[in-house]
């Protein structure tokens, strides 16, 4: 049986930039990833968010791209979350945050923890989620990756933070303006900043090594 | 054995019959030299609780129609929301307990009020197995929203709630499993009880032409069917009997149906006596030795010890054909089944009234029963049967409590969060 991963996060700022630029690098990463695990069974990723045009279709090999219907109306689209998405953490073997200021990214952690589904979270440090930080829900994580070492120090959890040199500022993708203000916080990178340079087979390797870590245990646990 | 008792509340403060089944388990457990511990919330009215009782929980009084009525949507939401799926207070103390007390099982009893999901989930998380009696459909009104049960939910629940259940009835079951929820593991139908000696048998019982005394005990409301007494009364009246009294004891929870006990005339026939306290009513049965306990209660009343607790004493049961008690006794042999209205308890009524009906063998033979199976005495083995494989049951492996404390943070604040953007 192939591995199943959920990726989440990161994919509602694509509604606002209107870019679709989180998800092609949530897609590269995935599909790196997906040629790391070959071998050994194989492996699925699932890049979820939830909208208001529910779909879901296979973008590359082993990668999924699926909507969730939205459940009501979102005040912002990082608030947006869907009666489904229990169902579909809990059908993973593993849940992969790659941020945690949307309420899809919270509700994951929730759910997984509850599954025992173990969690991997990138943290970028972005100071202002009040739920992450109140909570110190980094600490809720089996795994945590950042991106750069300065992250990793100013990280606020107990557990070593696995370094994944990615020279991607979030910013690119779009982070949340102060709720609820439904925009992109003003990006400090200059006017037309070109894509960032990212070695995604190294990533992607790195990111292997840390789900291979975590995934024993939860074979054991879903056994 | 261990045993951590969780309830919303606890006696001599109660809402409704679960809780006083609870206490009398308890005290039935720890008289059987189990070491029992109950944690549950403040009384409603001060109290004296005993030492193996801790009212540290927070209950949010989801039970209080007045205060609901007049909440405003969001308010009354949250609150509910609190009530049903995650309260951090509670989550945090449960941890404490466990960690304090260390239980072979937690006896799960109402959980409605004390943000039952969330405590479930925190057993669940810390691999602590856990036995919970049904004395009514709580799981699913743990799933309920304002519009019904989300299908998402009752499915995240049969899949995650892994620990064994003990119903009072098929009835309890079946209505918990139409909204969605399987409750897949163990389940067992246990009856609930009568506590007390048996008395000496009654030598005589109603014959016709004699005064035929009815009486029925428990909340005084539509959904107990107590306006069907008053409504029979009347019809009895009307096809010309005189010679019956219906005696109606419990809290007028609906000032209506005192209303329309004047308002049909039935007053000499209907008497309102007021609440008693449950120890009393045996002795008051067995002085006054009425010839029927009647029972129109709605269908889906979970149990009912009511009938039984009179029937003990020789009273000939007749309840609502559908009802849960009913599960446990034989339509014509040991009680009267009956539609559930006024005619069809007046009928019923006119038939023994008429002679139609010979009473004694179906009182003598509900009595036998009732002190045969339903003594507590009889049942307690059976739960600690059950309690004791609920602790053996293999569990998920334990989680850390302070973990489970910062989900239920989590939970906590997302449910709050999401009742009030939508």
């Amino acid at each position: 049986m192939p591995i199943q991963i959920t990726y989440l996060g990161l994919l509602d700022s694509d509604r606002l930039t209107g870019s679709g630029r989180a998800e092609a690098h949530l897609c590269r990463l995935a599909q790196e990833v997906v040629k790391a695990f070959q071998g050994e069974g194989g492996a699925t990723i699932e890049l979820i968010s939830c909208g208001p045009n529910p779909h879901s279709s296979t973008v590359a090999e082993g990668v999924i791209r699926t909507v969730l219907p939205e459940y009501k109306h979102p005040v912002t689209a990082w608030d947006s979350i869907s009666w489904e998405l229990p169902k579909k953490v809990a059908d993973s073997d593993l849940v992969h945050l790659h941020e945690c200021f949307s309420r899809t990214c919270e509700v994951g952690l929730l759910t997984a923890k509850l599954w025992r589904r173990p969690v991997c979270l990138t943290e970028y440090g972005i100071p202002g989620d009040w739920l992450a930080l109140d909570l110190g829900l980094a600490e809720l994580a089996d795994a945590v990756v950042c991106h750069s070492e300065k992250v990793a120090r100013e990280t606020r959890t107990t557990k070593r933070p696995h370094i994944v040199p990615c020279e991607l500022d979030i910013d690119w993708l779009g982070v949340p303006a102060e709720w609820p203000i439904p925009v992109c916080r003003p990006s400090p990178l200059p006017t037309g900043a070109q894509e960032p340079r990212i070695d995604y087979p190294a990533v992607g390797q790195a990111l292997y090594h840390v789900y291979r870590r975590l995934l024993p245990a939860a074979r054991r646990e879903a056994a | 054995m261990k045993i951590l008792v969780l309830s919303n509340l606890y006696p001599p403060d109660f809402i409704g019959g679960y809780e006083l089944c609870c206490r009398q388990i308890v005290d039935g457990l720890l008289g059987r030299g189990h070491n029992v511990r109950v944690l549950t919330a403040p009384p409603r009215v001060p109290c004296v609780s005993p030492g193996h009782v801790s009212r540290q929980l927070e209950l949010v009084n989801c039970f209080d129609r007045h205060g609901l009525i007049h909440a405003r949507p969001i308010p009354r939401e949250l609150l509910y929301a609190r009530a049903a799926f995650a309260n951090a207070h509670n989550v945090h103390l449960l941890s404490e307990a466990l960690a304090d007390f260390q239980p072979d099982v937690v006896y799960l009893w109402h959980l409605y009020g004390l943000g039952g999901l969330g405590l479930l989930a925190a057993l669940q998380y810390m691999g602590v197995p856990w036995l919970w009696c049904l004395e009514d459909s709580v799981p699913r009104k743990l799933c309920s929203l304002e519009h019904g049960e989300p299908p998402e939910l009752t499915a995240a629940f049969s899949r995650f709630a892994r620990g064994s259940y003990m119903a009072v009835s098929q009835r309890v079951v079946d209505e918990v499993e139409a909204a969605g929820i399987e409750l897949r593991d163990e389940v067992e139908i246990m009856p609930n009880w009568i506590l007390g000696e048996r008395p000496p048998d009654r030598a005589t019982f109603y014959q016709p032409g004699e005064h035929l005394r009815i009486v029925s005990s428990g909340y005084i409301g539509r959904h107990k069917g107590t306006h069907l007494l008053v409504e029979a009364a009347a019809l009895l009246r009307d096809r010309g009997h005189q010679n019956f009294s219906i005696d109606l004891i419990g809290k007028l929870g609906e000032p209506a149906i005192h209303t329309l006990a004047q308002q049909l005339g039935v007053e000499p026939w209907v008497k309102f006596l007021g609440a008693w306290s449950q120890a009393d009513l045996p002795r008051h049965y067995e002085q006054t030795r009425y010839d029927v306990f009647a029972f129109p209660t709605w269908e889906r009343e979970p149990f009912g010890c009511a009938p039984m607790e009179a029937g003990a004493y020789g009273a000939a049961m007749v309840m609502t054909q559908s009802c849960g008690v009913g599960e446990w006794f034989v339509d014509g042999v040991h009680c009267l089944k009956t539609a559930r209205t006024a005619a069809a308890f007046a009928d019923t009524f006119e038939k023994i009234l008429t002679g139609q009906i010979d009473l004694e063998p179906i009182a003598r033979r509900g009595t036998d029963v009732i002190w045969r199976d339903f003594r507590i005495d009889a049942l307690l083995p059976r739960i600690e049967r059950a309690l004791e494989r609920a602790a053996s049951r293999p569990c998920s492996p334990a989680g850390p409590s302070d973990e489970a404390y910062r989900l239920a943070l989590l939970a906590e604040k997302l449910v709050a969060v999401l009742i009030q953007e939508w």
